[in-house]
């Protein structure tokens, strides 16, 4: 009788500490320090991100890989910044890109000026687990 | 006792909530709310300001990449008519615009007054050397106008299909960078868009 009040008290303790573990902070130059996704998306990743300078411009190719049997719609944007980390260019326009079912999307980007040095992808899919990435 | 302690209740709540409560700075009917500009906008499937904006900055990002601009330390350029050849009304001014900000504000390009502000430019001239207004020392002399080395021209087309319900629409804005003295075109891009709509209820 004594265990059955000790079972439930266990498993919330086991659910509140799930609920309470952070994600260490992404490592400075990885692919999830430099995507901002508004909410865990479910089904889109960001597979591979580059950078490289042409013409004094930053260009940035991202690759998305959807991994559903169905379409997935993806809202993108880039920040872009400079060497002391003010965005540069202002806000760009949400961008709506179809991915079908298990497709690499490419989405390529040029930085607005030649101050630019480094930049951010913001990412925000409908199908998503509404939880904080 | 009873009651002065219900009343003292009373206002420490009403006073919790009045602190609790802050006031925005605007005055509103209700009905009316700021939303977001560059939000991705799908009201309908005419030309809105989603495509205008994804025109503009696919167009001015692939223009600054072009080595003809490149080359040339700052080359001034001009915008020349952009033809609106769809079944709908669109300010392609505005398109333009928008392309020759955002191209400005990267540094790497001047403009030069296009045909619509020449007469501004005409006007100004005229008025700073012709009407005696001005010192002969601070006006702007006639005659050293610069010419563009190049222009920016182009085009938006569209296809419009319909199905039952289904409106299907594509977009093409096409344009291209051209250089004044030869004629040669050094550059083009496209930009296409398509929007399907369907208004059926199942």
């Amino acid at each position: 009788m004594h265990l059955f009040k000790i079972i439930p008290l266990v498993v919330t303790l086991l659910l509140l500490s799930a609920c309470a573990t952070h994600k260490p902070p992404p490592r400075p130059g990885s692919i999830h320090a430099k995507v901002e996704q508004l909410s865990e998306m479910s089904y889109l990743q960001v597979t591979d991100l580059r950078a490289v300078k042409r013409n004094h411009l930053l260009t940035v190719q991202a690759e998305i890989n959807n991994t559903d049997s169905d379409n997935q719609q993806l809202y993108y944007r880039f920040k872009w910044l400079d060497a002391a980390g003010f965005t540069v260019g202002g806000e760009e326009a949400w961008k709506p890109v179809l991915i079908y079912a298990y497709q690499k999307q490419t989405l390529t980007a040029v930085a607005p000026s030649p101050q630019v040095t480094d930049f951010r992808l913001v990412v925000q899919s409908p199908d998503n687990t509404g939880e904080l990435p | 006792m009873y009651k002065s302690n219900n009343a003292l209740k009373a206002t420490v709540i009403a006073l919790l909530l009045s602190g609790c409560a802050t006031q925005s700075p605007t005055i509103s009917s209700g009905n009316v709310e700021y939303g977001d500009s560059k939000a991705v906008e799908t009201l309908t499937n005419e030309f809105g300001s989603t495509d205008l904006q994804s025109i503009a900055e696919s167009m001015a990002s692939s223009l600054l990449q072009s080595p003809a601009l490149f080359e040339k330390k700052r080359p001034l350029v001009t915008v020349a008519e952009v033809k609106n050849k769809t079944s709908e009304y669109i300010d392609t001014k505005s398109i333009t615009d928008s392309i020759r900000t955002k191209i400005v504000k990267s540094g790497m390009v001047r403009f030069a007054v296009d045909t619509s502000a020449m007469q501004t430019q005409v006007d100004e001239l005229t008025r700073q050397n012709q009407t005696g207004l001005y010192k002969k020392s601070k006006s702007k002399k006639m005659g050293n106008m610069e010419g563009a080395d190049f222009r920016i021209e182009g085009t938006i087309t569209s296809i419009v299909k319909r199905a039952g319900d289904v409106k299907d629409v594509y977009y093409k804005f096409s344009l291209q960078l051209v250089d004044n003295e030869s004629g040669t075109m050094e550059w083009a891009d496209e930009k296409e868009i398509r929007k399907t709509s369907n208004k059926s209820m199942f």
